[in-house]
């Protein structure tokens, strides 16, 4: 057990991530959120009460995914770099122990950041827009609600694809994981198309029907509606995306990691 | 300690590295680990410390596989690249960081490594110069006292005086535990110090011998240009007159040429390796 993890090491993996990468990090959290707000406040010279919260909270989800997605491909900086590559692989410590630090920092260590500097942020946007502006006002946007944990839930499946990403491409791993997922996309639509056609005889998919059945167009023009929850359950395609998904990725990125040479 | 079993590399499917490759180190020793430019000795120190992997055969240190790359065998060695980058942060800091992962590492010793080699603790690493930033990766491997360390090239960047030090600390350090294997094209630099030579060429360990062997079988002298011998192996010309190496018949003790010596395996490996046979 203890050549794969060793707590002592683990936090000593952890350590050195966040010393060294966590400066910049947080550097780029406040840079994306100062331009959230600093729309926000721009936003105060020609809106009402209810837009201005509206656009502060979709400002929370707007910057949360898209700097969700970023650290997360942007995971592993040091294999953006072949010296730096060769160091981190050298590190006495187990591919499990790496792996975990930087999910960690990725993911949890990634949301709590983003709600802390959202929120002080929040406080000094309500501040700065109580000051200058006489009958306008932000309310306070707590973040951590159930809305939150949906977005959680969507967002990680996203992370854990960008991971793998993170750990496979040396350049542009952002870029090149977006390309290789929407052609796995393209691939997996065109495969689930002939799928469908092969169970369906001449009927086209035509959208979600009611109790999770599917709804097809039949060759004449009229509709139908077909369960066909014993060949792709839309339920269980859900549960997959929402428990299964990032598990998955996860055990992929940890292994492309132990595989990884230099 | 180190074992390697028939390692087979290549970087392209055609054309293999290594081919059924095989070598041993044993500690206690300095190697100088000598090839041409890209017979390969860079990738060797790369496929022991597992960053690459073998596409056949095996590699263990102290019976760690280097596949997989365990912490247990992550820790029994460290490798000081030629080319490398260091993080922008104090000398300190990356003590603090890095310096815990290895179980035996000497803070004091460091320091007076650092102090040998006239390194300033206050500079950030990244505003260090090449020379000053091989130094104290110097400082810090020998510091770590693992059991192996490896340096690629590691007096490139020194000034003269470092280069000194670099000697002076490497012998110093060499203890019945450890090994050190050095891979470079400055042999002059380290001629004095090594151990034992280990000569790749065409995928091969094509030479393997000890200083004392050498020494013992092998004659390093000067020759005018037309004297000839039947013991000569090998000849080269030098400005106005000839390097030779000759089988040492009387037995007499000459100061080992490695340079020559490396020219001599790379020309016809055979003859000089006969004499090691008996």
């Amino acid at each position: 057990m203890d050549a794969h993890f060793n707590f002592q090491r683990f936090f000593l993996v952890l350590k050195r991530d966040l010393l060294e990468n966590g400066r910049s990090a947080l550097f780029g959290l406040l840079t994306v959120i100062s331009i959230f707000s600093f729309i926000l406040l721009m936003t105060t010279f020609d809106t009402n009460q209810i837009i201005l919260n509206q656009f502060n909270k979709h400002m929370f989800f707007i910057a949360f995914y898209i700097l969700a997605v970023f650290y997360s491909g942007m995971a592993f900086s040091d294999f953006r770099n072949k010296e730096k590559t060769m160091s981190y692989l050298m590190l006495p410590a187990s591919s499990l122990e790496k792996f975990l630090s930087i999910l960690l920092l990725s993911t949890i260590g990634f949301i709590i950041s983003f709600i802390v500097v959202f929120g002080l942020f929040n406080i000094l946007n309500m501040g700065i827009i109580s000051s200058f502006s006489g009958d306008l006002s932000l309310d306070f946007y707590n973040p951590i609600n159930r809305n939150l944990l949906t977005n959680i839930a969507i967002i990680l499946p996203i992370q854990s694809v960008f991971l793998v990403g993170a750990v496979k491409f040396q350049r542009l791993p952002i870029f090149y994981t977006a390309l290789y997922f929407f052609l796995f996309l393209l691939i997996y639509g065109f495969l689930s198309t002939i799928v469908l056609k092969f169970y369906t005889g001449s009927m086209s998919f035509d959208g979600l029907g009611d109790n999770n059945s599917f709804r097809f167009q039949y060759s004449d023009g009229s509709f139908g509606e077909k369960t066909i929850g014993q060949v792709l359950s839309v339920q269980s395609f859900i549960f997959f995306v929402k428990y299964l998904l990032a598990p998955i990725f996860w055990v992929v990125a940890w292994f492309k990691l132990k595989e990884k040479e230099v | 300690m180190i074992k390697i079993e028939n390692l087979t590399f290549a970087y392209k499917k055609d054309s293999s590295l290594f081919k059924a490759l095989n070598l041993s180190i044993n500690p206690g020793q300095i190697h100088g680990l000598l090839g041409k430019n890209g017979a390969g000795k860079t990738t060797l120190l790369k496929l022991i410390a597992g960053l690459q992997y073998p596409k056949e055969g095996t590699i263990t240190i102290n019976d760690h596989s280097s596949t997989g790359r365990s912490p247990q065998y992550l820790s029994n060695y460290y490798y000081i690249a030629e080319e490398f980058n260091l993080p922008s942060i104090k000398i300190n800091s990356y003590l603090n960081i890095y310096a815990p992962f290895y179980k035996n590492f000497d803070k004091v010793a460091f320091n007076h490594y650092l102090e040998e080699f006239n390194i300033p603790k206050e500079n950030k690493l990244s505003k260090m110069s090449y020379g000053q930033k091989k130094k104290f990766l110097l400082s810090f491997g020998l510091a770590t006292n693992s059991k192996i360390l490896f340096m690629d090239e590691p007096t490139n960047g020194l000034d003269i005086p470092s280069k000194s030090t670099f000697r002076k600390l490497i012998a110093n350090n060499i203890t019945e535990e450890r090994a050190f294997i050095i891979s470079t094209h400055q042999i002059k630099d380290i001629e004095d110090m090594i151990d034992t030579v280990i000569i790749i060429e065409d995928g091969k360990i094509m030479f393997k011998q000890s200083m004392e062997d050498i020494s013992k079988k092998l004659s390093f002298k000067t020759l005018n240009t037309d004297e000839n011998s039947e013991n000569i192996l090998f000849t080269e010309d030098h400005i106005i007159n000839k390097r030779a190496i000759s089988i040492n018949s009387t037995k007499e003790d000459s100061p080992i040429d490695v340079e020559l010596l490396f020219n001599a395996v790379i020309s016809d490996h055979q003859k000089l390796t006969q004499q090691f046979k008996a």
